[in-house]
């Protein structure tokens, strides 16, 4: 395929190696003359480029590939095997969105307290009476923080309630996994 | 399980696990196959509506065929041929009166323009169309090698073949495709020195 070294390349020399020139399989010297043909020789230069875009069209080619993941759910489905919902978004996702929501609560009722405010400060001294009275202290001196809104201790309430959500959910996604 | 056949003991828990009816691990090993898979059938095919269709098939087979699988080959080699007999009978049962030829479906991303997505797809369309008239055995290395995102070294194993041979596979393949292009009028025609 290569010719013969003591002689010049011509432009059927090169009709077939250029896609091995541009992947860089060809040896030293005949690389270099393959370059030096090229340097005098624009049809050439206009094939090598043919074949860099052919490249990048081929590559353009992945576009076409299906995803994964619809090919895995159809064979799935063909299968009969169960397709089960992501277990993150049933057992992480559900409790974050409540805790996302009780948290927002407890904002809005930044905006709001006015009228519900004596029903949560009673809750809160019932609850501390229930509790116990070192809990109850603990949670009166957090609700003062910020000025002593009720919002503090309803976003206290939603971010232990959402961590200890997400750490049962954690656990029981952890078992069912294993 | 053993791991003969398998690239790494990781494959070979997958597999163990698919058997043992994971979903998650056959979706992982779909994933990992998948573009190794659809370039065969797609290169048998060309651009026809079933492509997809054959490819579940292929899919199936494979995990009917897994707990059968004793590593007499490389797992990838054991998926290329089934690809390529589903592809073939595919191909057998094709009218010839007219094969449906498929409308392209282009997964780009949201952000691609609408008008680069015509250019695209005209592109494709085209050059699918001069694939077909290579031999099969060009279009399918091309197809794994570019749509397939594989090594030389993956193609040699997966078909078993010389990674000399996958390379001169694939650079005639090239000057072929120039050639039907050339006929067509689209590869910058060059007059001899």
């Amino acid at each position: 395929m290569i010719a013969n070294p003591s002689e010049a390349m011509n432009c059927n020399d090169l009709e077939n190696l250029l896609p091995v020139y541009l992947e860089g399989d060809l040896p030293g010297d005949a690389k270099v003359r393959v370059d030096e043909h090229l340097e005098r020789c624009a049809d050439c230069r206009k094939a090598l480029d043919f074949y860099r875009e052919l490249e990048s069209s081929l590559v353009e080619r992945r576009v076409l590939r299906p995803s994964p993941g619809r090919v895995a759910a159809r064979v799935a489905e063909r299968l009969g095997i169960r397709a089960r919902r992501p277990a993150f978004n049933t057992w992480v996702g559900v409790p974050g969105i409540l805790s996302a929501a009780l948290i927002l609560f407890g904002v809005v009722m930044l905006f709001i307290r006015n009228p519900v405010k004596e029903f949560f400060v009673r809750y809160e001294d019932g609850l501390s009476i229930r509790l116990s009275p070192k809990l109850g202290e603990w949670v009166t001196q957090i609700s003062q923080i910020g000025g002593g809104g009720d919002w503090v201790l309803l976003t206290v309430y939603g971010g232990v309630f959402a961590l200890i959500m997400l750490t049962g959910s954690w656990m029981v996604l952890k078992f069912v996994r294993e | 399980m053993e791991n003969k056949g398998f690239q790494t003991g990781e494959e070979a828990g997958l597999v163990a696990k698919a058997l043992r009816g994971n979903e998650k691990a056959f979706r992982q090993l779909i994933a990992q196959y998948q573009p190794m898979a659809y370039s065969v059938v797609r290169g048998i095919l060309g651009d026809r509506e079933d492509v997809e269709d054959v490819l579940q098939d292929v899919f199936i087979k494979v995990y009917r065929g897994l707990s059968g699988f004793r590593g007499d080959s490389k797992l990838s080699t054991w998926i290329y041929r089934i690809a390529r007999n589903e592809a073939v009978t595919a191909a057998r049962k094709r009218d010839p009166s007219g094969p449906p030829v498929e409308e392209l479906d282009l997964q780009t991303p949201a952000r691609t323009r609408p008008d680069e997505q015509y250019l695209q797809k005209a592109r494709q369309d085209y050059l699918g169309r001069c694939l077909g008239q290579l031999d099969e055995n060009y279009r399918v290395v091309l197809e794994l090698r570019y749509m397939g995102e594989m090594s030389y070294a993956e193609i040699g194993e997966a078909m078993d073949l010389p990674i000399g041979t996958v390379k001169t596979y694939i650079y005639r393949a090239k000057v072929e495709l120039r050639k039907v292009m050339t006929r067509r009028g689209h590869a910058g025609d060059r007059k001899p020195e």
